[in-house]
This record gives C-alpha cells, sequence and structure tokens, in this order.
C-alpha cells in the first residue's frame, strides 16, 4: 500500500516577477515502512519537495496524498503522524534543549512525554545537555536533538533532510541504526534526501535523481548503477551532477 | 479542530522565552516602571504649578494607557520575531499547530503579560502618586478592554507586514505606532491637532479612549453610550481587519517559502 503518493508536483516562486520553476511535476510512491530518497545537487529541488510535504511550503498545483488522502485539505491531522528532522533548521536558541523538546512533545501531544524525551536524550547521548541552552551547542550536538524532536511522537512518516550532516561517523552509524530498526519495528516510512552516497546505498530501498526539478529515474539503488553501467551511487551521482541524464 | 494542548505549548515556549531573555524581563517589568517614575514625577511638577487640577491625573492615566497599547501591540509581532530570530519557524510549522491555534496561544500570551504591566503601573501609580484610575469608575475596565482589542489589532497589522517583508522590516514591531502616537491625542485634546489630522485621529479608538479619559478626569464628564459604542465598533473593526492581514500574510509568506528561510 502507498502512504505517500505524490503527483504532478509544480511549484514556481516569484510566478509574476522572475519566476523560478523549482519543481516541473514531480511523481512519486512511498510504500508502507520503505525508506525513500530523493538525490540531486543543489537546487534541484529535493527540500522545496519534502517542505512541501510538509506543509511548509504552498505548492503551485499537483497532488500530495498522505495514506490515500489528499494533504492539503487537512494539514494538521497528517502533521501530527509525520515529523521532519533537517539539518537547515534550528529549534529556540534561548532556551534549553530539555525544554525545546518539551514544546514540540506538548504540541504533539504526546503522552508521558518526560520519559520519552529522557529515552531520546539519553539514546542519541546528549542526556548531559538536557540544560544547555540550544544555541550554546555544536552543529552536530544540535543536529542529535533536531532527531530527538523528529521520533518524539513516533511518526509514521519521516522526512529526514541530510540527517547526518556535521556528525561524526560514530553517531551518524547510530542514527542510521535507529531509523533502520523504527523501519523495521514500526513500518515507519522514510523520505530522506542525503549527499552522502554510502548512505543512501545502505539505507534507501529506492531512489528517485532529481535534477532541475524534475525526476529522471525512480529505482533500487542497484539498478540505478547497472542502469547507468556505474559502479557505485556515488558514480550515478556524479552523472546526475553534469546533467548526464538529459533528454 | 483547535487542540488546547497544542495552544498550551505554544503559550509554554514564549513563557520559557521570557524566563531566559532579559530583554523580554526589561519590557514586562523595567520600562512601564520607568514610564511612570518618569511621568509620574512631571505630574508631581504640574500640579504645584497650579494647572487646572486633574491635568497632571490625566497624563499619568494616559501614560499608563499608553504603555499597555505600546507593549500589548509590539508583544503580537515579537512573538512571530522571536521564532524567526532563533530559525525556530521551520520546526514550528512543521508541526500540527494551526494557524488559529497559534493566534489564540499569541493573544494568551499577550494578556497574561499585560496583566503583569497592569498590575505594576496601577500599583506605582497608586503607592508612589496615589493615583487609582478606577476611582474614575469602572468605564476605564471598558477603555483598557478597548485597548487589548486594538492593540492587537495593531499588532496582527505590524506581524503581517513582517510575514510580507521579512526580518528586514522587523522594525516595524516596535516603531510603527509610534507614527499614530502623535495623532492619538495621547497628552493633548485632538482640537490641539490640525484638521486633516483631527480627521485621520478621528478614527482611531484609542484618540477617542485618550480623550474619554481627559474628560472625565479633568472635566468630571462621562462618556455618552454613543461615545463607548463608536470605541467598541471602531476597535473590532480594526481587529478584524488585522487578522485579516494576518492571515493573508501568513498564507503570502507559506507561499514564498519565508517559514525555512525567514530573513
Amino acid at each position: 500500500m502507498n502512504i505517500v503518493e505524490v503527483k504532478n508536483l509544480r511549484k514556481i516562486y516569484r510566478p509574476r516577477k522572475n519566476p523560478v520553476e523549482a519543481l516541473r511535476g514531480v511523481s512519486f510512491n512511498i510504500a508502507k515502512g520503505e525508506i525513500f530518497g530523493i538525490l540531486g545537487v543543489n537546487g534541484a529541488g529535493k527540500s522545496t519537495t519534502l517542505n512541501i510535504l510538509m506543509g511548509l511550503l504552498t505548492a503551485t498545483s499537483g497532488e500530495v496524498r498522505f495514506f490515500g488522502q489528499d494533504f492539503f485539505s487537512n494539514e494538521s491531522a497528517f502533521k501530527s503522524r509525520m515529523n521532519i528532522a533537517t539539518a537547515y533548521a534550528d529549534l529556540a536558541g534561548n532556551i534549553t534543549v530539555y525544554q525545546n523538546l518539551k514544546v514540540f512533545a506538548l504540541m504533539y501531544g504526546v503522552a508521558n512525554y518526560r520519559k520519552k524525551i529522557e529515552a531520546m536524550l539519553d539514546y542519541f547521548g546528549i542526556e548531559h545537555l538536557r540544560n544547555e541552552r540550544f544555541d550554546g551547542l555544536s552543529a552536530g550536538q544540535k543536529t542529535r536533538v533536531n532527531l530527538c524532536k523528529s521520533l518524539l511522537n513516533d511518526p509514521e512518516i519521516l522526512l529526514l533532510d541530510e540527517p547526518t550532516a556535521s556528525l561524526d561517523p560514530s553517531i551518524a552509524a547510530r542514527v542510521r541504526e535507529t531509523l533502520l530498526v523504527l523501519r523495521r519495528d514500526k513500518k515507519t516510512t522514510i523520505l530522506m534526501t542525503s549527499h552522502n552516497m554510502n548512505e543512501v546505498e545502505q539505507m534507501c530501498d529506492r531512489v528517485a535523481l532529481l535534477h532541475q526539478g524534475r525526476i529522471y529515474r525512480t529505482d533500487t539503488p542497484k539498478n540505478l548503477q547497472s542502469f547507468l553501467r556505474v559502479p557505485s551511487m556515488e558514480e550515478v551521482f556524479i552523472k546526475l551532477a553534469r546533467g548526464e541524464f538529459e533528454e | 479542530m483547535i487542540k488546547f494542548h497544542r495552544i498550551g505549548a505554544y503559550i509554554l515556549r514564549h513563557l520559557y522565552e521570557i524566563r531566559a531573555s532579559l530583554d523580554r524581563k526589561a519590557d514586562i517589568f523595567l520600562f512601564p516602571v520607568i514610564d511612570i517614575l518618569t511621568f509620574g514625577l512631571l505630574t508631581v511638577y504640574i500640579d504645584k504649578l497650579e494647572q487646572r487640577p486633574g491635568i497632571a491625573l490625566a497624563i499619568l492615566g494616559a501614560v499608563i494607557f499608553w504603555t499597555l497599547v505600546y507593549n500589548i501591540q509590539r508583544d503580537i509581532s515579537f512573538s512571530i520575531l522571536e521564532d524567526a530570530w532563533s530559525r525556530n519557524l521551520y520546526n514550528l510549522f512543521s508541526t500540527p499547530l494551526r494557524l488559529v491555534e497559534m493566534i489564540l496561544g499569541t493573544l494568551a500570551i499577550s494578556l497574561a503579560k499585560a496583566c503583569v504591566t497592569i498590575i505594576i503601573t496601577l500599583g506605582l501609580a497608586w503607592g508612589l502618586f496615589q493615583f487609582n484610575l478606577f476611582q474614575f469608575g469602572w468605564v476605564m475596565a471598558f477603555y483598557i478592554l478597548n485597548i487589548f482589542i486594538f492593540s492587537w489589532a495593531f499588532g496582527f497589522i505590524t506581524a503581517s507586514l513582517i510575514f510580507r517583508f521579512g526580518t528586514k522590516a522587523q522594525a516595524v514591531a516596535w516603531s510603527l505606532i509610534l507614527v499614530i502616537y502623535p495623532i492619538s491625542g495621547v497628552f493633548y485634546p485632538l482640537s490641539t491637532l490640525p484638521k486633516t489630522l483631527a480627521d485621520f485621529a478621528s478614527i482611531l479608538p484609542i484618540a477617542h479612549i485618550f480623550e474619554g479619559l481627559r474628560g472625565i478626569i479633568i472635566d468630571a464628564r462621562s462618556p455618552s453610550t454613543g461615545d463607548l459604542l463608536i470605541i467598541l465598533a471602531l476597535s473590532l473593526l480594526y481587529f478584524s481587519l488585522g487578522l485579516f492581514l494576518y492571515s493573508r500574510a501568513f498564507r503570502g509568506a507559506k507561499e514564498r517559502g519565508w517559514f525555512i528561510h525567514p530573513t
């Protein structure tokens, strides 16, 4: 069953003055429990897609369906079953890690939030930071707090924009392991972007290659490599970046 | 459907902000105290000049009212700016929080902060200068209610400018209200203004409120029911306009992706 259905999604910034077409009819489906990756160079439209799917940006046209229902007609109801972690946004800087997580836990109506927050902090090895102000943390620590936030409500759909950016290899490995466990145990559906091709290869069931707002091909990492006759996802990415897919 | 746990979470986020920020504490506690002390001492001096009785008290009452107008309207746009400054809007708006819940949360936190300001200013005015605003009757409560409605409306209009033009327009949060300061007749009658400005002032409910305040304190003249209805009608009109512009600007901000890159 497809949990996420995206049909002909288009986004034009500044439609009246100097229009920029960020998405030119993006379509894909994601099945329950699938880990789906979107690959593309900076500006390809990856974050724009994620932001529309998270209700942070209005699409110019197109359709997004979650659990078989239209997302745009009742965003709030779907957002309580989703979450996002991004390397490109912070939590409130002036307040502590625990206070931030408490606010978000209450926002999602998480029952027994204290226990949940403590378990998350402990799991990501940042229990000692609970009373630190968020703006005093390093980039890697902020990424881990963001990941804690994204898992507070046990999301059925999890969007991840560069989830392991700024993390040291051991923590990054732990994050990947967590995501795989989530998928195995809770059938969480994950949509992610990453510039780490090993991560993509290791985690994603299928990958969409996005270039200049269009998806050129969607397939498993292995099939994409054989289709392009390259030995690694690294090479797939390089071909994509050079536009060697363009028809 | 409105969920109160989300409104509560939004309020909690701003209570934490007040606890953590010296600036926000100064807004609530320090600046109103400075205003009341400065103008309170001025009124003591004016009293000694043997002007018309009541002028000094009317000025003190006006300072209390203006402090409320300024603080309440500023709090509305600051609630957005605080999250924009800390790049938290992205995470905030990726939650199920709805616009109506955010508005209710903003109004609740603004109400709580303003109540603290009211208690401090009225307490100081009474303790230091023997001025009790409510000795002039409960019409003062009606005036305060309308100050809330109008100031919220003005705050929403200001916040909509921030949604539209981003943090580069953030100065409007504390300066736009000053545009109507001279024509609101805070310290002098509207008849002092040139006719065009006086005409413009007549569509501002706070101008009627300050006029009414002087009438009660200096001339012992109670406002007519018609005067009060005009104030209420104008306040509600501005409130509707403020909410309309705010929700429209919110949609525009989402269209442009401002919550993702709030610059």
